[in-house]
């Protein structure tokens, strides 16, 4: 009897091994992939914003469509707001006819806390490091896409009627805290 | 009996096999540097991005007369080209009584030398690894103007004369990597463009303009009243 308890036992105890290990091996990468960002909050403008998610096509980030202005949009390539890395928004600052969610994103000053809202529960809390308004021919591409924190990214300076698009860009770099 | 022990040996290699397989699994590099006898357990908790943390923890090599402290830089490579900030972390201990709990942080690559202060609990950033001990930080501003090479940061710790250095590398810029999108955001139709109504400045700008037109107007019936007098 003495023998297969201490079998039964040492069976036990490899089980549970296995089953502790095993967990520990699984849950991060579960955990990484399928999480997103799901909405954006902006209190000292009065921003609150769904998000959706934004490819990448011929070198250019998908935009939110028109038809859904109160939308911003989290660029999937991009780090989950709340992970190290580089996280991008983007959003319209207006349609061809009315302003849109990123209208008053040139007002966020330097202090400002942005709030980040993630399909798993958890809130990513960003306070802005920065303001700029950069020509879009000089876009800061390391700046935006690759170093660290959030970047909230929208269209502002002159109308190129003839283009069709604004010249500059507005963007809002925010660290985590 | 026998078939009990060889159960036991059994289990046993089964169990370090295991054990084997999830270190591996879990740290790339199992065996900590000789330099790590603080704390042998500690959790790996950040394997995932060990490699963008780049931080450099000062050699410590053990000279008897001079106490030699850890020292570590957040980011400890920088661009040559663009001005960049950088965190200095040094493993103070704290003073015991009198003299504040601070360092001075000095470089060739530095603007001016830097004045640590402890680290708050919770502030990033904070130091990474075997972070037992007393740390204090500071920022050093790196001008742009700063030439590619591997530059010398040195730490004195102001209360116990404690000193420990690391070393900051100035790099050529990085190519972008290719996955990196190539174009600016067009996020905007025009639709509000020339029509400055940033709700911001709006009211205050109505009020002022509601006042002198009041103003204008009670002008305009004055000068009316005296003509017909």
């Amino acid at each position: 009897m003495a023998k297969s308890g201490r079998v039964v036992l040492a069976g036990a105890i490899t089980g549970l091994v296995l089953v502790a290990f095993g967990q520990n091996l699984q849950q991060p990468r579960q955990a990484a992939a399928s999480v997103v960002p799901e909405r954006i909050d902006i209190p000292s403008i009065d921003l609150e914003a769904p998000l959706m998610k934004l490819g990448v096509k011929n070198g250019e980030v998908e935009l939110p469509p028109y038809d859904k202005p109160d939308t911003a949009g989290w660029y999937t390539g991009s780090a989950v707001p709340g992970e190290k890395g580089a996280s991008v928004i983007i959003g319209h600052v207006d349609t061809k006819t009315a302003p849109a969610v990123f209208y008053k994103l040139r007002q966020v000053r330097k202090g400002s806390r942005i709030k980040v809202e993630r399909s798993d529960g958890k809130v990513a809390t960003y306070k802005v490091d920065a303001v700029e308004q950069v020509h879009k021919d000089e876009f800061p591409l390391r700046k935006v896409y690759v170093e660290d924190g959030l970047k909230l990214v929208t269209c502002g300076g002159v109308f190129d009627r003839a283009k069709g698009e604004y010249e500059d860009n507005i963007i809002v770099y925010a660290s985590r805290v | 009996m026998l078939r009990v022990k060889r159960v036991a040996y059994a289990g046993a290699i089964l169990m370090i096999g295991l054990m084997g397989c999830t270190a591996e699994a879990q740290t790339p590099t199992p065996s900590g540097s000789p330099a790590d006898t603080g704390s042998p357990a500690a959790s790996p908790t950040t394997t995932a991005t060990a490699t963008a943390t780049a931080t450099t923890t000062a050699t410590a090599t053990a000279t008897p007369t001079v106490p030699r402290i850890s020292v570590q830089l957040n980011p400890d490579r920088v661009t040559a080209g663009e001005s960049s900030t950088v965190w200095i972390l040094a493993n103070c201990p704290e003073p015991q009584g009198g003299p504040a709990h601070t360092a001075t942080a000095t470089s060739r690559a530095f603007v001016s030398g830097v004045t640590l202060n402890p680290v708050p609990s919770g502030g990033t950033p904070a130091p990474t690894g075997n972070a037992g001990g007393d740390w204090v930080r500071g920022q050093a501003q790196v001008s742009g103007t700063v030439r590619r090479g591997s530059y010398r940061v040195d730490v004195r710790c102001d209360g116990t004369n404690h000193v420990g250095r690391a070393t900051l590398r100035v790099v050529r810029p990085e190519p972008l990597p290719s996955d990196v999108p190539t174009r600016a955001p067009r996020a905007g139709g025009g639709g509000t463009f020339g029509k400055d109504v940033d709700e911001g400045t709006s009211i205050p700008l109505g009020g002022v303009g509601a006042a002198l037109g009041l103003a204008l107007a009670v002008g305009i019936g004055v000068a009316v009243r005296r003509r017909r007098s």
